[in-house]
C-alpha cells in the first residue's frame, strides 16, 4: 500500500506541471486516485476514509492562528494603497544609496520585522510580495533576485520567535520524550533566535555581494537621485517616509510585546493601523476600500484552497499508508545518530513539497523523538534543525508553498521560472546555516 | 452557452464581492475584542467565536470568485508558453478530472457532516458561546458548491475556446 | 448426528476465534501526550495482547487523522471505531455531557468513579443513555485526580481581585468566572505560553505539576494556586461506535471493557506519581505556592451553581443526570467527611 502512496506522490508531481491550479490538482488527483482504487483495490481505501474530509477541513477553519493570513494580507494591500510602503522602501534605498542592493536589504529587514510578529508563512510572503515586489521591479531589479529575496525573507517568520512551527515542535517533542529532555516553548524560542539572526545576516551579505558582482541585477540609485534626495528638505522627507510606517510597525510589535494583543490579534491591530494611515494620507475612499477587500479575498482564497488541497492529499496519502512507509524507512535503518538525523532531515524535506508543515510535525516528530532519545541526542538542537529544514522546504522548487504564494501575487510578467532560479542562492544559504548549526551546536545556546 | 456562463459567473462575482467584506468584519471584531480585553478586562465569548465564522467566509465564499479571476496559483513553467487552445484543454480536462470529483466528494461528505450537526441543533461547546455551530459547517459546504459553479463556467469557457477555429 | 453438530460448532467457534478486528481510535489529545495520550496507547497494547492479536486498535493523535475535537463526530458516524477524550468537550451536542467529566465544586475522582461503576452503576447507565442517540458506547479512561487551580501573575486575595481577571478557563468554570466579573478568554493552544508571558492574560489553568512543568508555565507565571476548584477530578473517556462494538464477539467485548478499567487505574496512579515528583522539582526551582481564599471559593461556588442551572435549562436529560449526580454526591460527601477528610485533617497533618 505504501507503494501506492508514493505512486500518488509521483503522479501529482507530474500533473502539477501541466498548469492547472495547484490546489485543485493536489486535491483532485488525490480524490480521483482514491475513487479509482475503491474500484480496483477496495482494501486500500473506501468512501469511509474520504468521509473524514469535512472533519479535516474543519481543522483549517478552527485554527485561530491561521486567521493571521487574511488579516496580514488586508494590512499589506492597504499599506500598498496608502503609498507609504513604497515611499518607506524608496527612502531606505536612498539612505542606503551607496550600498548596492540597498532596496533588497531593506526588504529583508522589513521581512524580519514582520517575522517577529507572526509565524504564518502564507501571511508574510503574500504581504511582502504585495508591498515590495512592484517597488523592486520598478527600480529595475532582476526578477529572480527580487522574488528570491521576498520568498526567503517571507519565511523568516517560521524561525524568528514567536513562531507556530517552534511551538508545535516543542509541544510534540515534549510529549514524546520521557522526562529528561525539557524542550519547552520558551527554551525553543531562545534557541531559535541566533539561527534566525544568522539567516538574516547571511541574506544581507549575499545581496551585498551579488550587487557588487552583478551590478545590473540590483541597480543602485543614481547619484543624481541621491543628490536630489540629500538636497533641501532631506530630513523632512526621511521623517515623513519613516514616521508613519514605523508607527504601524510599532503598533503591531508593540501590542505583542506589551501584552496588549496575541500575535494573531496583532495582525488585526496592523490592519486597522494601515487603514488609519491610508486615511491620514487622504487616499481612503470607498472605492479603494472595495479594491482592498476584493484583492484580500482573492489572495486569501488562493492561500487557503492550497491548504485544503494539501489536507485532501494528506488524507489519501496517509490512508494508503504513505506515512507509515516513510517512518518505517526511517526506523528500519540501523544507523549511527548522525546518519539517522540525516535521513530524518531528508524525509521531512521531501514531504515539505506537498504536506503542510503542521502535519509533517504531527507525522514525524512522535516517531523519531524516542529514537533520538535512545541516541541521547540533544532534542533542542534537533528541534531547531527541523525548524530550519521545514522553513527551507517552503522555498524549494518545484513545489515550495512560499513559491506558490508569491506567484499568486506576482504581476503577469513574473513566471515560475524566475521564482525557481531566484530561490537557488537562498536555498544554498539555508543549507549552509543548517550545516553551521550541525557543526557548532553551541550556536543555539548563545542566548540563555 | 454564453448565457449559462454569464449566469454562473454572475453568481461567483456577486457572492465573492459580498463575502469579501468578511475580512473587514473580522478585523473590526478582533480589534474590538483586544480593546475590550486590554482596556476593560472583559471578553465576549460569542464575538470571539464569531471571528471564526467570518474567517471561514473569507476564503470559502471566495472560492469561485478567485477561480473566475484566475487567482488560484498555477505552476506555469509550460502553461505560460502554450497556445490558447492547449491551455483550454488543460482547463477543461483539469476541471473534469480534478476539480469536479473533488467538489462532488466534498459536497457529498460535507452535506452529511453539516446536516447531522443541524439535525442535532449543535451549539458551541462553551456555555456562553454561539447557539448554532452547524452554520459553520454549512459554510464549508457552500464554499465547495461555489467552487463547483465556477468550475462549470470555466469548463464551458474552455469548450467555447476549443470550438473556435 | 451429535458428532457432526459438535464438529460444526467447533469449526464455527474456531472461525470466530480467527476473525480479527482492526479499529482506528482518534484522540482529543496530541500523539503520546503525557498520560492522556499514553493511556490510549496502553489500551491498544493491552487489548492486542489479551486478545492474542485478534483485536488491534490503531491510535491517532489529534491532527493525525482528524483534529482531536472531531473524534466524537467521526466515531458517531462510524468512520472511526473509537475515540478518546473527556465528555465535557461534547456539551454543545448534548448538555448532559457536562456531568461525566468534571463539574466545578463537584465530585472528586474517587466519588465520581463510585457514581459511575459502584453501587447500582447509576452514573454509567445514564452515561450510556446520553451517548446512545449518537450511536456511541462510553468507557472509563482514567481520572486526573484533583487538578491545580492554575498559574497567576496577579494575586487573588479577595473576590474583588476576580474583577477584570483575564484567565484562560473554559467551560462552566469560565462561565462562573464571568459572573464574578472576570473574563474567560479563548486562547489558541499555540499562543498560551506567549500570551501568559506577555500579560495578554493574567492567568491560566492547565492540569497539574507534571503537565504544567512540561509546558514551561512555571517560567512565565509567578504564583501557582490551589485547589483546582474548576476540575476536582476530571474523568476521561473512551467511546466506541455502537455498530462496531456490537460486531465484537463476547470475549473481545469483555477484553475491551477490562482493559479500559486497567487504564482507569493506571491513569490516576500515573498522575499522582508524576505530580508528586514534579511538584518537588518545581518547588526546588522556586515556584511560589498560593491558596485561594475561602471567600473567593465560596463566591465562585455560588456562580457555578447558577451556571449549571442555566446549562441544564429545559433539557430533560441533563436535568435527570444532574439530579442523580447530586443525590449521589450528597451521600458520598457525608461518607468522605468522616473518612477521607478525617484522614487528611487528623492523620496526614
Ligand atoms: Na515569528
Ligand atoms: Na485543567
Amino acid at each position: 500500500m505504501g507503494a501506492l502512496a508514493l505512486l500518488l506522490f509521483g503522479i501529482i508531481f507530474l500533473l502539477i506541471l501541466k498548469g492547472y491550479p495547484v490546489a485543485f490538482t493536489l486535491a483532485g488527483v488525490s480524490t480521483l486516485f482514491a475513487l479509482i482504487l475503491m474500484v480496483f483495490v477496495p482494501d486500500a481505501i473506501g468512501m469511509r476514509d474520504l468521509s473524514l474530509l469535512p472533519n479535516r477541513f474543519m481543522g483549517t477553519i478552527d485554527n485561530f492562528m491561521l486567521m493571521a493570513v487574511p488579516l496580514f494580507i488586508f494590512m499589506g494591500i492597504m499599506l500598498e494603497k496608502s503609498g507609504l510602503a513604497e515611499s518607506l522602501l524608496e527612502t531606505m534605498a536612498n539612505l542606503l544609496g551607496r550600498l548596492k542592493g540597498g532596496l533588497a536589504i531593506s526588504v529583508v529587514l522589513v521581512g524580519a520585522m514582520l517575522a517577529a510578529s507572526t509565524g504564518i508563512v502564507g501571511a508574510t510572503v503574500v504581504t511582502m510580495g504585495v508591498i515590495s515586489l512592484p517597488v523592486m521591479l520598478k527600480r529595475g531589479y532582476r526578477p529572480e533576485l527580487a522574488t528570491g529575496v521576498i520568498c526567503s525573507s517571507g519565511t523568516l517568520g517560521q524561525i524568528i520567535p514567536p513562531s507556530v512551527v517552534l511551538i508545535l515542535l516543542a509541544e510534540q517533542i515534549n510529549a514524546s520524550t520521557q522526562g529528561a529532555a525539557q524542550v519547552d516553548v520558551g527554551t525553543m524560542f531562545r534557541a531559535a533566535f541566533v539561527p534566525g539572526f544568522l539567516l538574516v545576516v547571511a541574506y544581507i551579505v549575499y545581496i551585498a555581494v551579488i550587487s557588487i558582482l552583478r551590478p545590473h541585477w540590483a541597480p543602485s540609485v543614481s547619484p543624481e537621485e541621491i543628490a536630489a534626495f540629500r538636497g533641501p528638505g532631506f530630513l523632512g522627507r526621511v521623517l515623513k517616509a519613516f514616521v508613519l510606517p514605523m508607527l504601524l510597525i510599532l503598533a503591531v510589535l508593540g501590542s505583542i510585546f506589551a501584552g496588549i494583543a496575541s500575535p494573531t490579534e496583532a495582525a488585526a491591530v496592523g490592519a486597522i493601523g494601515a487603514t488609519v494611515l491610508t486615511l491620514i494620507e487622504g487616499r481612503l475612499t470607498l472605492d479603494i476600500l472595495r479594491q482592498v477587500m476584493q484583492q484580500t479575498a482573492k489572495l486569501t482564497a488562493m492561500v487557503f484552497w492550497i491548504l485544503l488541497g494539501a489536507t485532501t492529499f494528506t488524507l489519501v496519502f496517509r490512508t494508503l499508508g504513505g506515512d507509515e512507509y516513510l517512518t518505517e524507512l526511517i526506523q528500519a535503518a540501523d544507523l549511527s545518530a548522525m546518519a539517522f538525523l540525516a535521513i530524518v532531515m531528508i524525509v521531512i524535506f521531501i514531504c515539505g513539497f506537498f504536506i503542510d508543515f503542521i502535519e509533517i510535525i504531527f507525522i514525524f516528530v512522535p516517531v523519531v523523538t524516542p529514537i533520538f532519545d535512545l541516541y541521547e541526542v540533544d532534542m533542542l538542537w534537533v528541534g531547531i534543525l527541523m525548524a530550519i529544514n521545514l522553513q527551507t522546504s517552503f522555498l524549494t522548487p518545484p513545489f515550495g508553498f512560499s513559491l506558490f504564494y508569491l506567484k499568486g501575487v506576482a504581476p503577469p510578467g513574473i513566471t515560475t521560472q524566475h521564482l525557481y532560479r531566484g530561490i537557488v542562492p537562498f536555498i544554498i544559504i539555508q543549507v549552509l546555516v543548517i550545516g553551521l548549526i550541525v557543526l557548532f551546536p553551541e550556536i543555539i545556546y548563545l542566548i540563555k | 452557452m454564453q448565457t449559462t456562463i454569464n449566469f454562473l459567473e454572475a453568481i461567483s462575482e456577486r457572492v465573492g464581492r459580498l463575502a469579501a467584506w468578511s475580512t473587514a468584519l473580522m478585523v473590526a471584531v478582533i480589534f474590538f475584542l483586544v480593546v475590550m480585553r486590554y482596556g476593560f478586562g472583559s471578553f465576549n465569548q460569542q464575538l470571539g467565536e464569531l471571528t471564526t465564522y467570518f474567517f471561514a467566509l473569507s476564503f470559502l465564499f471566495s472560492s469561485g470568485y478567485a477561480l473566475k479571476h484566475d487567482s488560484h496559483v498555477r505552476v506555469d513553467l509550460f502553461y505560460a508558453k502554450w497556445s490558447e487552445r492547449r491551455r483550454a484543454w488543460v482547463d477543461l480536462l483539469g476541471t473534469a478530472f480534478f476539480l469536479l470529483p473533488w467538489c462532488l466528494v466534498a459536497i457529498f461528505t460535507c452535506w452529511k457532516y453539516a446536516y447531522n450537526s443541524f439535525k442535532l441543533g449543535e451549539v458551541s461547546s462553551q456555555p456562553s458561546g454561539l447557539p448554532a455551530v452547524w452554520v459553520l459547517k454549512f459554510i464549508i459546504l457552500f464554499g465547495f458548491v461555489l467552487l463547483l459553479i465556477q468550475g462549470l463556467a470555466l469548463a464551458l469557457r474552455s469548450v467555447q475556446t476549443l470550438r473556435q477555429r | 448426528a451429535d458428532d457432526t453438530e459438535q464438529v460444526g460448532a467447533g469449526a464455527g467457534a474456531k472461525q470466530a476465534f480467527k476473525q480479527t478486528f482492526d479499529w482506528r481510535m482518534t484522540t482529543v489529545w496530541g500523539k503520546n501526550f503525557p498520560v492522556f495520550g499514553e493511556a490510549a496507547n496502553l489500551l491498544s497494547e493491552w487489548v492486542d495482547t489479551m486478545s492474542g492479536g485478534r483485536f488491534k486498535i490503531k491510535v491517532f493523535g489529534s491532527g493525525e487523522l482528524v483534529p482531536g475535537l472531531e473524534s466524537f463526530d467521526t466515531t458517531a458516524a462510524g468512520t472511526t471505531e473509537m475515540g478518546a477524550g473527556a465528555s465535557y468537550y461534547w456539551q454543545g451536542k448534548t448538555p448532559a455531557a457536562a456531568f461525566f467529566a468534571a463539574v466545578p465544586f463537584g465530585m472528586n475522582g474517587q466519588q465520581l468513579q463510585s457514581w459511575l461503576i459502584g453501587g447500582d452503576a447509576e452514573g454509567y447507565e445514564l452515561w450510556k443513555e446520553v451517548y446512545a442517540p449518537f450511536n456511541l458506547v462510553p468507557f472509563l479512561a482514567g481520572n486526573t485526580g484533583v487538578q491545580m487551580g492554575g498559574w497567576f501573575n496577579k494575586e487573588i486575595n479577595s473576590v474583588a481581585d476576580l474583577q477584570g481577571l483575564k484567565m484562560r478557563i473554559p467551560g462552566l468554570a469560565g462561565k462562573a468566572l464571568e459572573k464574578a466579573g472576570g473574563a474567560s478568554i479563548n486562547v489558541a493552544p499555540g499562543e498560551l505560553y506567549t500570551n501568559l508571558e506577555r500579560g495578554v492574560i493574567d492567568a491560566t489553568e492547565w492540569v497539574g505539576p507534571y503537565h504544567d512543568y512540561k509546558l514551561g508555565l512555571n517560567k512565565v507565571a509567578k504564583y501557582y494556586y490551589t485547589p483546582g476548584w474548576h476540575e476536582p477530578g476530571t474523568q476521561l473517556e473512551f467511546f466506541a461506535n455502537k455498530d462496531a462494538h456490537d460486531k465484537l464477539p463476547a470475549d473481545l467485548k469483555e477484553i475491551l471493557y477490562t482493559a479500559t478499567l486497567r487504564v482507569q487505574a493506571w491513569v490516576l496512579a500515573e498522575f499522582d506519581a508524576r505530580n508528586g515528583e514534579y511538584l518537588a522539582k518545581m518547588k526546588a526551582e522556586g515556584t511560589v505556592m498560593k491558596e485561594f481564599p475561602d471567600a473567593v471559593l465560596s463566591a465562585l461556588r455560588g456562580y457555578t451553581e447558577e451556571a449549571i442551572t442555566e446549562l441544564i435549562g429545559s433539557d430533560p436529560v441533563a436535568n435527570k443526570v444532574y439530579a442523580s449526580y447530586n443525590a449521589f454526591r450528597t451521600k458520598a460527601k457525608a461518607w468522605s467527611a468522616i473518612t477521607e477528610r478525617a484522614y487528611y485533617d487528623k492523620i496526614e497533618k
